[in-house]
């Protein structure tokens, strides 16, 4: 008789256990549910906040790339030109001391002297141009040029500052040059090309 | 212990068990995850609030940008290496001579550079600028490709990417840069 109490008190146990599992996990599984909604929520902020934070990161490494582009624009040099007066190409050219140079066919020949010219005159904010002239020998010659204000444009041999009536099919040296010498043939000028 | 003791302390633990998973994601995850979602939330206008602030600044370096960046062929300014880069990518010409007008056009400070080339002196142009961010760079008119020459090498070595063999004395003898 007490055998069979007992039997029962624990298969009442066991009942009222199973009964509470069942109760608890009612709360339970609401809360699972609660935690997996907050969890989408929190990634989906999460997300969001990330994507932010990289559109940020990205727009302040623009923001810096160009504030680093306007200084180092701002520090950079400006160069204003002029197109000079007929007279202040001569002046020029008198105080240029590039025709006093002395000509190497090798290391100091005629592009030499009329890169240095264009550069001076570059540097007094004169406009000047590298003129490229291939002559009938098959060599090329360089002279230099400015758009005058008031006499249009003017070429100019930078070895002697002479002036050079430029003119397709004319000996270089001895017709286009003023004054002239001859200088040999095969020096008609067959094209030039203005590098301003 | 008795069969039915066991499966009373089995199912004690699973009890005990799933009331405390209750109370921790309940008390402790839950409170805690909400907490984290209203920080981010929190934040989340004060991030846009600072990219709004970034745009405008953004857009108004874009137009100092563009001012420094205007000019002429009288009103010169030494440029960016992209934008010098930006420049020939986008040129049509193909001689040095239209290249380097067009750039003047546009306000570029640029020069033509003669690479002289081997015992006849065999000229070949290139455009330079001398560039705010990369000091004195060389590019091909016609490819846009990038070449660092220098005197006593090959011109093909210099040119990014290199051509393949040239048949004739390549070696750079000379650099003629006239501004």
């Amino acid at each position: 008789m007490l055998n069979v109490n007992k039997m029962n008190i624990k298969k009442t146990h066991i009942i009222i256990i199973i009964v509470l599992i069942i109760l608890s996990s009612i709360p339970l599984y609401n809360t699972l549910m609660n935690y997996t909604k907050v969890s989408n929520t929190l990634t989906s902020v999460n997300n969001n906040y990330e994507e932010r934070e990289k559109t940020l990161n990205d727009y302040t490494t623009l923001l810096e790339e160009t504030n680093q582009s306007i200084q180092q624009l701002k520090a950079g040099s400006k160069y204003n030109l002029n197109d000079p007066s007929y007279n202040i190409v001569i002046d020029f050219l008198t105080e240029d001391k590039t025709d006093e140079n002395t000509y190497d066919e090798q290391t100091y020949n005629c592009a030499h002297f009329a890169r240095d010219v264009n550069n001076n005159a570059d540097e007094k904010q004169i406009r000047c141009a590298y003129v490229y002239i291939m002559l009938k020998k098959g060599t090329p010659h360089t002279c230099v040029a400015f758009n005058t204000t008031d006499q249009g444009l003017v070429f100019f041999e930078p070895q002697n500052d002479n002036i050079v009536n430029l003119e397709i099919g004319k000996d270089y040296w001895s017709e286009c040059m003023e004054p002239g010498e001859y200088r040999g043939s095969g020096n008609e000028v067959v094209s030039y090309t203005l590098y301003w | 212990m008795g069969k039915s003791e066991k499966i009373t302390y089995l199912l004690s633990i699973i009890l005990i068990g799933l009331i405390l998973s209750w109370l921790i994601l309940s008390y402790i995850v839950i409170p805690s995850m909400e907490n984290r979602t209203a920080e981010l939330e929190d934040g989340i206008p004060i991030i846009n609030e600072r990219i709004v602030e970034r745009l405008k600044s953004i857009n108004e370096n874009r137009s100092e940008l563009k001012q420094l960046q205007i000019g002429d062929e009288y009103h010169l300014y030494d440029p960016l290496y992209q934008e010098a880069q930006e420049f020939l990518e986008n040129n049509k010409s193909y001689y040095a001579n239209e290249t380097i007008q067009k750039a003047k056009n546009q306000g570029l400070h640029c020069a033509l550079a003669d690479i002289v080339m081997g015992e006849e002196q065999f000229i070949y142009e290139l455009i330079s600028f001398n560039t705010v961010d990369k000091g004195l760079v060389y590019f091909e008119t016609n490819t846009a490709y990038p070449v660092t020459p220098e005197i006593g090498e090959s011109y093909i070595t210099c040119v990014n990417p290199p051509y393949s063999a040239n048949t004739f004395n390549d070696t750079i003898t000379d650099i003629i840069i006239i501004w």
